[in-house]
């Protein structure tokens, strides 16, 4: 508890942060490019797609990224609406634009990967589809931040719509596949999902605990950031300035 | 307790019945944009009917839409909105009360325009029940899901545009059943999946999005 | 018979992350109404805000002690024994005063019969006005049938946010009587006031607030 107390308090954080950050980055860009080489170099062509199929070390990390990053969110909204942790609103706050980021790009590289599959840029498919709502729910808090001028009200507003949000994300993503199996039938193939040979998948989860690691350093960067500017008629923030 | 929600129930009513023409107009609205539709679609019978259930529910998304902003803008403007905050009864019954009247005033009127309306496009009269009853059981769930996002907006200026950004992505899963519902029953195939499933969102909107609004009201006055 | 009691404990009040004042001490007891005196932008509505319970201090504490036996850690008890009148009127434009009124005083949990709604009404003189709706009022009319809450409620706490805004000076002479009445009976009323309100025979503390 004191522990938490301690992490509690701004300052604190301001300063430990920045170990913590680099400690997150290091492993994450090294874990990340190591999988990613070993994934789109050295891993075995697939038997079935060819050598398309390796824009999934990019995709399935930001993919998973993207929910793990609402997710996160939302615990932290719920953090910050019972216990009003402001480090928590901050976290949320600063932990949207990474999230965003990262499902964008699962959105693109699911793009990509699309083209050669499907002949198609895009295709209706039940997990692009919920993709995109869940960037559409990225990008609403994003806004709701942006558009409330108070921080505090701004993150207790934000926190609220992710706790909302995350709810919904199971229900929206139930529905999209209801409609999909419903109304695009058979047409559209999905992805076979045999067992991968372990040189397939080792890159793959460094890669995704390297994005992972990537994502923390990230967010912490942003919670830096965001905690100065709204901290910055304080002391101990103008100390940090005239050091600086 | 349900004094209060009552009251506020009575109240709601009675300010729609007195601004009349405020409900007319979300009514024109609705009618406006289904009707406007073949014209730029050409008068094709098998396309409108095609289109009809995502042009019905794209309208009734867009009206709730533009409805939902005056929610609690008035009670937040003359300040009535700190006498529902500082009441002793709970926060979120009155909001339920709120929402319900508001239903009442515009999604059920919807619900009762929507026969003539689809079948102005064509649909077979055998689907207006199960299109009624998929408006009957969506629309309240878009008032619910809706107000949490006006509660939240309810500082800003201008939200509009910033409204529809939160609550359409939560729209989702109520315009995929409402508007499946619609379609299975025009093409005469059973429908009561896409109708159970609408019921279950509504159950779930109302024993949860009252407190949502509630905590949502609470944040916008702080 | 207990008083109630209003202890506000090394308070700090802000509008955002800014704080307006910072350890503000004071303790009310029934009997007693208190003036918060400040500049513009003191802060003196985030007080009463902040005393109400819209508004969370950034620091410090609210208590409020019931004169009745109800539990003092009961969520409600404040709620329950609290007449706010804000800044605003909360009068819908299209209500009249006695639909807003009925409306308004349930919200409080108090059910007072139309009957004693109007009479209230009438006894303010504004017995014409009772069916007219509230939006073809004049401004200081709207704040006396704001106002008249003051004459239907039962609530200890009175906090009032320039109660006496577009008043004229017979109308105010009426405030002043109704809170000097209401505090000689043992209950407490927090204001601001730019206009000069004297409450006969009654102690009036003085709440500054100084930028901090």
């Amino acid at each position: 508890m004191l522990w938490l107390h301690r992490f509690g308090s701004l300052p604190y954080f301001y300063r430990v942060s920045r170990p913590i950050a680099i400690a997150l980055a290091v492993p994450g860009v090294l874990l990340a490019a190591y999988g990613v080489y070993g994934g789109l170099v050295n891993a075995p062509v697939d038997y079935q797609q060819g050598d398309a199929f390796r824009i999934l070390y990019i995709h399935v990390p930001s993919a998973w990224l993207s929910l793990f990053g609402y997710t996160s969110m939302a615990i932290a909204g719920v953090v910050a609406l019972v216990w009003r942790l402001k480090l928590a609103e901050i976290f949320l706050v600063a932990a949207a634009p990474v999230g965003a980021s990262f499902t964008f790009l699962a959105l693109v590289t699911g793009a990509i990967w699309g083209k050669p599959m499907w002949g198609t840029w895009w295709v209706w498919d039940a997990r692009l589809t919920s993709e995109l709502i869940l960037l559409f729910l990225y990008l609403g808090v994003i806004a709701l931040h942006n558009a409330i001028e108070s921080p505090r009200t701004a993150a207790r507003a934000c926190a609220l719509l992710s706790v909302v949000g995350v709810i919904n994300v199971p229900i929206i993503h139930y529905s999209v596949e209801w409609w999909n199996t419903l109304h695009q039938g058979p047409t559209v193939t999905r992805f076979g999902r045999p067992a991968m040979e372990m040189d397939m998948l080792w890159p793959l989860l460094c890669a995704a605990l390297g994005f992972t690691l990537m994502f923390g350093w990230l967010t912490l960067w942003n919670m830096r950031a965001q905690l100065l500017w709204r901290e910055r008629r304080s002391r101990w923030a103008k100390k940090v300035f005239s050091d600086a | 307790m349900l004094s209060v929600f009552w009251a506020v129930l009575r109240r709601d009513l009675l300010l729609a019945f007195r601004q009349r023409g405020v409900l007319v107009h979300h009514l024109l609205f609705f009618v406006l944009v289904v009707a406007l539709f073949p014209l730029g679609t050409g008068a094709d019978a098998a396309i409108l009917v095609t289109v009809s259930p995502a042009l019905i529910w794209m309208a009734v998304l867009l009206a709730a839409l533009l409805s939902l902003q005056r929610l609690f803008k008035p009670d937040y403007e003359d300040g009535t909105l700190e006498q529902y905050v500082l009441s002793p009864e709970p926060l979120a019954l009155i909001a339920l009360a709120k929402v319900l009247a508001y239903w009442l005033a515009s999604g059920l009127i919807f619900v009762l325009a929507s026969p003539l309306l689809v079948l102005l496009l064509g649909v077979p009269a055998s689907a207006v029940p199960v299109i009624m009853a998929s408006l009957l059981l969506g629309t309240p769930t878009l008032g619910l899901v809706g107000a949490i996002g006006t509660a939240l907006t309810l500082s800003l200026p201008r939200a509009g545009l910033l409204l529809s950004l939160l609550i359409f992505p939560l729209y989702v899963p109520i315009l995929i059943f409402g508007a499946g519902a619609m379609r299975a029953a025009i093409a005469g195939l059973p429908a009561a999946g896409a109708l159970y499933l609408l019921g279950a969102l509504l159950v779930l909107g109302i024993t949860t999005a009252p407190f949502a609004i509630a905590a949502a009201l609470k944040i916008s006055l702080e | 018979m207990t008083r109630p009691r209003l202890g506000i404990r090394n308070l700090s009040c802000g509008r955002g992350e800014r704080a307006l004042f910072a350890g503000l001490d004071i303790a009310l007891v029934g009997g007693e109404a208190a003036r918060i005196l400040g500049e513009n932008g003191a802060g003196k509505t985030t007080l009463l805000r902040t005393l109400s319970g819209l508004q969370q201090p950034l620091s410090g504490e609210v208590i409020w002690e019931s004169a009745s036996d109800r539990p003092a850690d009961d969520a409600l008890l404040l709620k329950d024994e609290l007449c706010f009148v804000g800044h605003d009127n909360a009068l819908n434009a299209a209500l009249t005063p006695v639909e807003n009124l009925d409306v308004l005083m349930r919200l409080c949990g108090r059910r007072v019969p139309e009957k004693r709604i109007r009479a209230t009404l009438a006894d303010l003189g504004l017995k014409r006005l009772a069916h007219r709706p509230c939006g073809r009022l004049s401004a200081g009319q709207k704040r006396r049938v704001s106002l008249a809450r003051l004459w239907l409620t039962d609530a200890p706490l009175w906090l009032l946010d320039e109660p006496a805004s577009a008043l004229d000076v017979e109308s105010r002479a009426v405030l002043c009587a109704r809170i000097a009445t209401h505090v000689s009976a043992g209950g407490i009323a927090v204001f601001t006031t730019h206009e000069a309100l004297t409450l006969p025979d009654v102690p009036v503390r003085s709440i500054e607030l100084s930028p901090c």
